[in-house]
């Protein structure tokens, strides 16, 4: 086979052949395990065993390096696949292979809930893979029964039809602008199950993971097959050719990449098993290629006669999450992003969804809104529905993020509201005013069930290696995660609080290798030249102030500006506190203005007890900042008071509205964003209880 | 430990489903088998607990498809919140031997120990996130987080540590 590519290849990217193969077919059937499986399939030259084929799909060849998507594919529409395989949902005994359901005279399709295994929700589809005559008639053909394949490793994955237009995959049929979220159902598979052959059939049960609710009809499931067919089961690779189901994609098959040159021994479905799907290595369908898209494009209504399909429908609503839904112009496909469909807002149509646990908003004051979902979810994050009850739901915003709308009680810092239905709700959240951070928190029945990290400002590297947590600039962090080719060009930081310039991530998954315990080599150096923990920062990392009075009162008549604040903290752990020896600077800023800094650059004294941690400042004179007074004690363990006052014509011009304080102490930052309150006689009072 | 018959058949699949192709060469240098990697986690006061977000790998696909009982836990000192995946009761209590470390050797000591926690539940678990609640006895200071599972016939595997900052709790 080797040489018969050195002639065809020589072409670059994905060709189409015509029949070029058909002159070099070997008509003699080479002996191996259950010959009769590839009946009238065209031989590799090279190694005298059949090349995998799909059903119904032409021969795809992968060139000479052995690797799919190199420049040197194939397509070769003079062979078509038979039936080699077929699986179907449910356990099957009979000798001719049944009908896959919803198709005439097969049966109704399966409804399951979302879950197996450990996930704490235990339904599995129960599966019967099935080897194949290929015969005519009956129309799905007869079982191969006999122990010729006995103990040959089988694999069974379920792929979503996330979008609802009844096909797994991509296809123009419905134009092409949402290939991306197409190419997502075969890249983001929902669940896997590994087994063996034992008379032509395999059972097994397989968990699956992505739902959607029952009010919208659930989530089409179709399951794919692949199983070997050596002569020894114990060495599958070396002479087994892989047979097939209809896939969405071809896998890559070269045998040479498996460690210990392929001997193994049939799989146990009850142990743990590692299977490494990286959609970047596998053959996806070239959309410019005539017709090619659509022959991939595996159909969830019956119609295939090697694949089967369930509906999976999420199970009982348990939490509450905040979603964004997806652009399908700009989403990138990648296996991690693990979106989910839901009801539009309106309940009218679907919508497709991603669980928002960080967002960056700009500080723009109004002129740009953060618009979310918040829904219902089951214990697999999958959107549910509720009971006729539904959920009440409070939402808390702290810092630097203020909930628009709903605002039913005009605080915009809270928002108690019932979700009724898989429809939720949707909310609104937008600046201060102020850079910072924030937090949304969900509550059910009292308890925080779901936190989204805000970042208001300018895009974060929290780990600071040079690619931007949002850097798609969509607001949602990892709804566009970066790939190895495009390093941080307009994507996300793959694997956020790690130093991983490269963002390699193994082949498309959308989530770096450095996450997943690899090293990245740097050949310049031994060891890891990535995947470092950062020395600090991320959101959430500057700690909160826990407690802050302060109030402020402008000049009136003879009076000059005054102000108090009162602060407690509590100490963040490995912090300590030399007021004596190092700077203490207080900023006060609103609408991202800095309104008043202080700084004590070592000025304070030190009256610490044996028990106690004291410092404080006097000047009468406030020449400092305008700062007479400053006081700093410790109050019990970690917790802290610091106290200021300040005195000077034109101190400070506290407005209305919210205000972020910093206080450090030396190079340790503390922060809170708080709202302030007018108090009468030009004062303003500004008030923080965590 | 694994068995053979279990590894071989892992390094089998890999084959039939895969290989990586990577401009940057990347090798496996940390991490278990099966895969328990934490990437970072974060504490935030909630209410009146806290919740830790923990980033990794777990081997979300076999979680999904074998008992597979996955547990959470955070630790100050000597005091710990173990939580399982899967709606298992979670518990606290003390344990010495987490202040030197915690090993695969310590997972039956550590089950044995503690009572019952009803304040601490999974808030959210997908193939690269889990979010757990702690109750308030998770107090402000540092908190150590590590995950493990102990498999049948496979035996028990520990992830690396990550310690986390958490402040605000009780305020």
């Amino acid at each position: 086979m080797k040489s018969l590519r050195a002639v065809i290849l020589g072409l670059t990217g994905p060709v189409v052949l015509g029949a070029t193969l058909a002159a070099v077919v070997v008509l003699a059937m080479p002996v191996f395990a259950r010959a009769d499986v590839f009946a009238g399939d065209p031989i590799d030259a090279g190694t005298g065993l059949p090349h995998p084929m799909m059903p119904g799909l032409p021969l795809v060849l992968d060139g000479d390096d052995d690797r799919w998507n190199t420049g040197d594919d194939t397509v070769d529409p003079g062979f078509t696949g038979d039936i080699d395989l077929a699986v179907r949902v449910g356990t099957v005994t009979a000798v001719s292979i049944p009908a896959p359901s919803g198709a005439a005279g097969g049966p109704s399709i399966t409804v399951l809930q979302a879950g197996g295994g450990s996930s704490g929700s235990f339904a599995e589809a129960g599966f019967t893979v099935l080897v194949s005559d290929g015969a005519a008639n009956p129309p799905y053909g007869n079982v191969i029964d006999d122990s010729g394949l006995d103990n040959r490793g089988l694999v069974v994955f379920a792929f979503g039809d996330l979008d609802g237009d009844g096909i797994i995959g991509p296809t123009n049929t419905d134009g092409s602008t949402d290939n991306s979220v197409e190419l997502q159902e075969a890249n983001a598979y929902l669940g896997r199950q590994v087994g063996v052959l034992a008379g032509g059939r395999g059972h097994g049960t397989l968990g699956i993971q992505i739902a959607a609710p029952a009010s919208i009809g659930g989530l089409a499931v179709s399951l794919s097959a692949g199983a070997y067919t050596g002569n020894d089961s114990q060495i599958l690779f070396i002479d087994g050719t892989p047979i097939f189901t209809k896939w969405p994609f071809f896998p890559p098959l070269d045998p040479n990449r498996v460690v210990g040159n392929g001997g193994a021994p049939p799989p146990d479905p009850e142990l743990t098993s590692k299977i490494k799907f990286e959609p970047e290595n596998n053959f996806a369908p070239d959309p410019a290629t005539p017709g090619l898209l659509e022959a991939f494009a595996v159909a969830t209504d019956g119609s295939e006669p090697t694949t089967d399909q369930l509906i999976v429908v999420s199970g009982p609503a348990a939490s509450v999450r905040l979603f964004s839904e997806i652009d399908a112009a700009s989403f990138r496909a990648s296996a991690r992003v693990r979106i989910r469909p839901a009801p539009s807002s309106d309940g009218a149509s679907r919508v497709l969804v991603i669980p928002v646990s960080y967002v960056v908003i700009p500080v723009d004051g109004t002129s740009t809104t953060h618009p979310l979902r918040l829904l219902p979810v089951d214990i697999l994050g999958n959107v549910a529905d509720t009971d006729v009850q539904g959920l009440s739901v409070e939402l808390r915003a702290h810092g630097a993020v203020r909930i628009v709308s709903p605002n039913a009680d005009g605080d915009q810092t809270t928002e108690t509201l019932a979700l009724i239905g898989a429809v939720g709700t949707s909310v609104v959240l937008n600046d201060t005013g102020l850079s910072g951070e924030g937090r949304v928190d969900v509550l059910l029945n009292g308890k925080v069930v779901w936190q989204t990290l805000v970042v208001a400002g300018s895009a974060l590297d929290e780990d600071g290696d040079g690619v931007f947590d949002d850097g798609n600039g969509s607001g949602i962090v990892g709804d566009r995660p970066c790939t190895t080719p495009d390093g941080g060009a307009g994507c996300d930081d793959n694997c956020l609080g790690m130093i991983n310039p490269s963002q390699v991530d193994d082949g498309g998954v959308g989530f770096g290798a450095c996450c997943n315990g690899d090293c990245i080599e740097d050949p310049l150096a031994e060891g890891c030249g990535e995947c470092q923990l950062p020395a600090g920062g991320g959101p959430g990392s500057v700690p909160p102030l826990d407690r802050v009075n302060l109030r402020v009162r402008m000049s009136a008549g003879q009076t000059v500006d005054r102000m108090t604040l009162k602060v407690d903290f509590d100490l963040p752990p490995g912090v300590e506190i030399h007021a004596d020896t190092e700077s203490v600077t207080l900023g006060v800023f609103q609408n991202d203005t800095l309104l008043y800094s202080g700084l004590l650059d070592g000025v304070m004294q030190n009256v610490s007890t044996p028990t106690k941690t004291r410092f404080k400042y006097k000047d009468k004179s406030a020449s400092l900042d305008s700062i007479s007074r400053a006081s700093l004690r410790q109050r019990k363990g970690v917790s802290y008071r610091f106290r200021l006052r300040a005195r000077a014509p034109g101190l400070i011009d506290v407005g209305v509205g919210a205000v972020r304080l910093d206080l450090q102490f030396g190079g340790d930052l503390l922060r809170s964003i708080f709202d302030c309150v007018e108090k009468g006689n030009n004062a303003v009072r500004c008030v923080l209880s965590n | 430990m694994l068995t053979r018959k279990t590894h071989l058949f892992r390094l089998a699949i890999v084959g039939l489903f895969v290989a990586a192709v990577c401009a940057v060469p990347h090798a496996d240098a940390g991490g278990t088998d099966p895969l328990l990697v934490l990437g970072q986690v974060t504490a935030n006061a909630a209410g009146d607990g806290s919740t830790v977000r923990v980033r990794g790998s777990w081997e979300f696909d076999n979680l999904l498809q074998v008992d597979f009982p996955l547990t959470v836990v955070a630790s100050q000192g000597d005091f710990f919140v173990r939580v399982p995946v899967g709606g298992a009761a979670a518990s606290s209590g003390t344990f010495s031997g987490l202040s030197d470390g915690f090993d695969a050797s310590e997972i039956a000591v550590l089950e044995s120990l503690g009572s019952a926690e009803n304040g601490a539940t999974i808030l959210a678990l997908d193939s690269h996130e889990i979010v757990v609640y702690l109750p308030a006895s998770i107090t402000n200071g540092e908190v150590t987080v590590v995950v493990y599972v102990e498999l049948p016939n496979e035996g028990g595997f520990v992830s690396n540590t990550l310690v986390a900052s958490l402040v605000g709790v009780g305020s």
